[in-house]
């Protein structure tokens, strides 16, 4: 950093990295140099700078710069996403794989747990969507299916004819998508599956074709 | 582990790193290929890469920037590669057949890009300075007498604006040539 008495000596540093150095002031500058480890430090960073300036031509800098589409941002969540689900489905086949050997076992253990149960699984855990659409509801029952959670849902209102995806958010902020329908008239019943364990699902909602949340609810299972 | 796989490893985490950095790798990436499809493409396989290797990210080693700009490249070089797109075609001539011309002209096309960031990044008075005196070529005094000030505050806010510029490539990775 140049210390006080160089400040004077600013401006023609600046017009020296640029090559617009004033005559009047070459001699006393240079004078100034020679004595100032400091100055003479700043003026090669300053020319460095100065270089890289001439690596793009002036309508670069006057002209607007490209910016993206407005949905790249939901592009880039979505690839990411996707990437996310198959390696959750490659983990998943490994897990099964391994478990392969056990499946008789399990399968006599799950059919014990749902006796005891009493049902439970079978009426599973029914939420009801909140949207900010005025004549918009949904009503959604989630089951524990052995390949993740079964939503049957219940949606009016949605445009007909534009289409909707539909989410479930897990306890660790992931989403799965459980599928996409189209809107329509009246009120429609759908069965859709997300390949999530419902204990750890945490949101299920609904987003439009502009990636705009339209219903949204919370799970709390059971 | 880095502060960066948190970042990537929610869906809030994705969209706050691309809305910090997303238009600027989607500009670097149009500057590169030239098209607007390819540069988007570009952007989304970088975040995917990004989310795959987060764990390897290291924030004592540089910044989520500077790591996620490593990355655009390499994704640029694939897709020129892949599509016979040359790197900033309408810019940089150094394209060959031979598949060489990539880390030069690339370079190249990645301090432009840097230097047009860090121009953007200066406050309008800096950057007003530079452009007018720097690149118009128009004499400090002209400038001075335009904008109705001295002589003296239009080549102290060029020396500014160098100061600045220098700040902003460095955290933009600037690569010095000296």
């Amino acid at each position: 950093m140049t210390t006080d008495p160089c400040r004077d000596w600013r401006g023609a540093l600046g017009a020296a990295a640029i090559g617009r150095m004033d005559p009047a002031e070459e001699i006393g500058l240079l004078a100034h140099l020679d004595g100032c480890a400091a100055c003479r430090a700043e003026l090669r960073d300053l020319t460095a700078v100065a270089r890289a300036l001439g690596t793009i031509p002036v309508d670069n800098v006057t002209s607007a710069p490209a910016e993206p589409s407005g949905v790249l941002g939901e592009l880039v969540l979505e690839r990411v996403a996707h990437e996310r689900d198959v390696l959750r489905g490659r983990r998943a086949r490994r897990a099964l794989a391994a478990a392969g050997s056990f499946a008789t076992a399990a399968a006599a253990i799950v059919a014990l747990v749902f006796f005891v149960g009493g049902g439970s699984p079978a009426s599973g855990t029914r939420v009801v969507l909140g949207s900010t659409i005025r004549g918009v509801s949904a009503s959604a029952t989630l089951r524990s299916e052995a390949v993740g959670t079964k939503v049957d849902v219940k949606v009016a209102g949605l445009r007909p004819g534009h289409y909707y995806w539909l989410w479930v958010t897990g306890d660790d902020g992931h989403r799965i998508p459980a599928g996409t329908f189209s809107g329509s008239r009246g009120s429609t019943t759908m069965q859709l599956m997300a390949a999530l364990p419902l204990s750890e699902a945490r949101r299920i909602w609904v987003t439009d074709d502009k990636h705009q949340v339209v219903l949204d609810a919370a799970v709390h299972p059971s | 582990m880095a502060d960066s796989q948190p970042a990537l490893a929610t869906d809030d985490g994705v969209r706050a790193v691309y809305a910090a950095h997303g238009p600027e790798l989607y500009r670097f990436a149009m500057r590169s290929l030239g098209d607007r499809g390819l540069a988007e493409e570009a952007v989304q396989e970088t975040f995917v890469r990004a989310w795959r290797a987060a764990d390897r990210f290291d924030d004592e080693l540089g910044s989520l920037r500077t790591w996620l700009f490593a990355i655009v490249r390499n994704v640029v070089i694939d897709l020129s590669r892949a599509r016979a797109v040359r790197p900033g075609l309408s810019q940089v001539d150094a394209a060959s057949d031979d598949g060489l011309f990539v880390d030069e002209a690339f370079d190249r096309v990645l301090t432009a890009w840097q230097v047009e960031e860090a121009l953007r990044m200066l406050s309008d008075e800096h950057r007003a300075a530079l452009v007018e005196v720097h690149y118009k070529g128009r004499a400090y005094s002209d400038v001075a007498l335009g904008l109705g000030v001295p002589v003296g505050t239009v080549k102290s806010r060029v020396y500014y604006a160098l100061k600045a510029m220098r700040l902003a490539l460095e955290e933009l990775g600037w690569a010095r040539d000296d």
